[in-house]
């Protein structure tokens, strides 16, 4: 039997949904430039050594924090989550990057969704941060589907703008995320069934990397 | 251990930052402050070998309106290897009114091999108030050939800017995960620098860009709410001193202050 959601998650989850993600690296360009990550082999290990852990560590237990309140309708500790992403996010460019993508989602959303709480917090000036309109896409979703979804749109991104820093084809870089995601999926009920007390994770070169993007001389991405 | 240092700092009527109160206990001390470029220079010691696990201190310092004080500490913070299997503590807070200025400024953070450590830093700032803030972190005793071979360390800051959250940091690192990778990919003995500045101007980019190297990867810019980060990754301890000396010059001027003298060879 068809699941009910499920062709919504392939509508909101496809490459082709207008987001606007193809337009960021994450900070990933400065590192490309910055020779830190040089050619596909090394693409892996980024995404399996600091882009994997700190999904797990922390962009993933604040979604499941974020993805509850969502689908019990708290929009108001909803808003606390959005702005707390702010201070988290230390990079100005990762910051702007990241409330675009989840105020233009959350735009494009409403009118696939015509539900009017969601109206009401994309009109209530919340930051609206990627994170916080991917749990309210995906509330009605188990939240195995949602965190899944955002781990692929977020190694996705990383992978899919690779092709355009480095030689890196479209099989090769299939094939580094379909790694990517068979490292990550085995953690996910883990950390479903035992939420965790303590988030946060350590990344300086990707955060000093984001820092020094806004300034760089040669840019592809926006950030 | 369970020691403290409790320190308040005020202003007399003729502008000098006087500490209107202080309480220390084992294993910190104070050594007697002097004042240098119109800021009360303290100097923070721990006259023991460092900091053991069970060790539990608490920090708390406050800058009371028109106050100008530089916290310092004049030699390392080494934290050694746990021997009951649970961390050395800290807690440290610094309280910043409108109209202060306070700098913390430590000597760097040297864990040891199986060394495990919590931190914990609240930097409160009001409008119109004014802190740089500096953390340190070392790979461990390079020169005896322990580097990043602590067990665990767990570093936490939150920075409010009056009522609101500016910044939240949440580290846990360790070698046996790989919370270290990003940090070694570049240097493998690699000297992390942060800093925050809270209450002044823009800061000057050309000046600040141009501590970069191929020893130091430097990262700086605005937070939400005002105020900015500065991150830097450096090859190693000199390069990291350097970094650090220049930078906070640059910083001050960027205040514009005067650098207080710590009182030591830098």
């Amino acid at each position: 039997m068809l699941l009910e959601w499920l062709p919504w998650l392939l509508q909101v989850n496809d490459s082709q949904f207008p987001s606007g993600a193809y337009a960021h690296s994450m900070g990933l360009e400065e590192l490309v430039q910055r020779g830190a990550v040089k050619n596909p082999d090394q693409l892996e290990t980024f995404l399996q050594q600091q882009i994997i852990p700190g999904l797990l560590a922390f962009e993933l237990p604040f979604l499941e924090k974020a993805h509850a309140l969502a689908a019990s309708g708290d929009h108001e500790n909803l808003r606390l989550l959005d702005e707390e992403l702010d201070a988290w996010k230390l990079a100005a460019e990762l910051r702007q990057a990241s409330r675009q993508l989840g105020s233009r989602r959350l735009s494009l959303v409403q009118k696939l969704d015509p539900d009017p709480s969601l109206a009401a917090y994309g009109e209530s000036g919340a930051p609206c941060h990627h994170l916080i309109a991917c749990a309210l896409e995906l509330r009605h979703l188990p939240v195995a589907a949602a965190l899944c979804a955002f781990s692929l749109q977020s190694i996705s991104g990383y992978a899919i703008s690779s092709m355009k820093l480095m030689r890196l084809g479209q099989e090769r870089c299939q094939l580094i995320i379909r790694g990517a995601m068979i490292s990550l999926a085995p953690h996910l009920e883990g950390l479903i069934a035992t939420p965790a007390e303590r988030i946060g994770w350590f990344n300086p070169l990707l955060e000093i990397a984001s820092l020094r993007h806004a300034r760089a001389n040669e840019r592809l991405f926006i950030s | 251990m369970r020691g403290h240092l409790h320190l308040t700092a005020s202003c007399y009527p003729a502008g000098q930052t006087y500490l209107r109160d202080q309480s220390f206990r084992a294993p910190l001390h104070l050594s007697k402050p002097h004042e240098d470029a119109g800021a009360l220079v303290v100097n923070i010691v721990n006259p023991t070998a460092g900091i053991f696990d069970g060790d539990a201190i608490e920090i708390n310092v406050a800058a009371e309106t028109g106050a100008s004080i530089v916290l310092t500490t004049p030699s390392a913070s080494r934290v050694y290897r746990s021997r009951s299997g649970g961390p050395a503590k800290v807690h440290q807070t610094f309280t910043v009114e409108a109209g202060a200025f306070l700098e913390f400024y430590p000597e760097p953070f040297i864990p040891q091999a199986g060394a495990r450590y919590q931190q914990k830093t609240e930097l409160r700032v009001a409008a119109e108030g004014q802190l740089l803030y500096f953390d340190w972190l070392s790979p461990g005793r390079v020169a005896s050939g322990e580097v990043f071979q602590y067990a665990e360390l767990l570093w936490d800051l939150d920075v409010w800017m009056g009522d609101k959250l500016a910044a939240r940091e949440r580290y846990r690192l360790s070698p046996e995960d790989h919370s270290l990778h990003s940090l070694r990919l570049m240097h493998p003995q690699a000297h992390y620098l942060s800093c925050f500045v809270l209450g002044g101007g823009d800061l000057p980019v050309a000046e600040l860009e141009a501590l970069n190297s191929p020893e130091v990867y430097l990262g700086h810019g605005p937070l939400s709410t005002g105020g900015f980060t500065v991150k830097v990754v450096c090859h190693d301890s000199l390069s990291a001193r350097r970094t650090l000396q220049e930078l906070r010059k640059i910083l001050y001027k960027s205040l514009s202050r005067q650098v207080p003298s710590l009182g030591r060879y830098m």
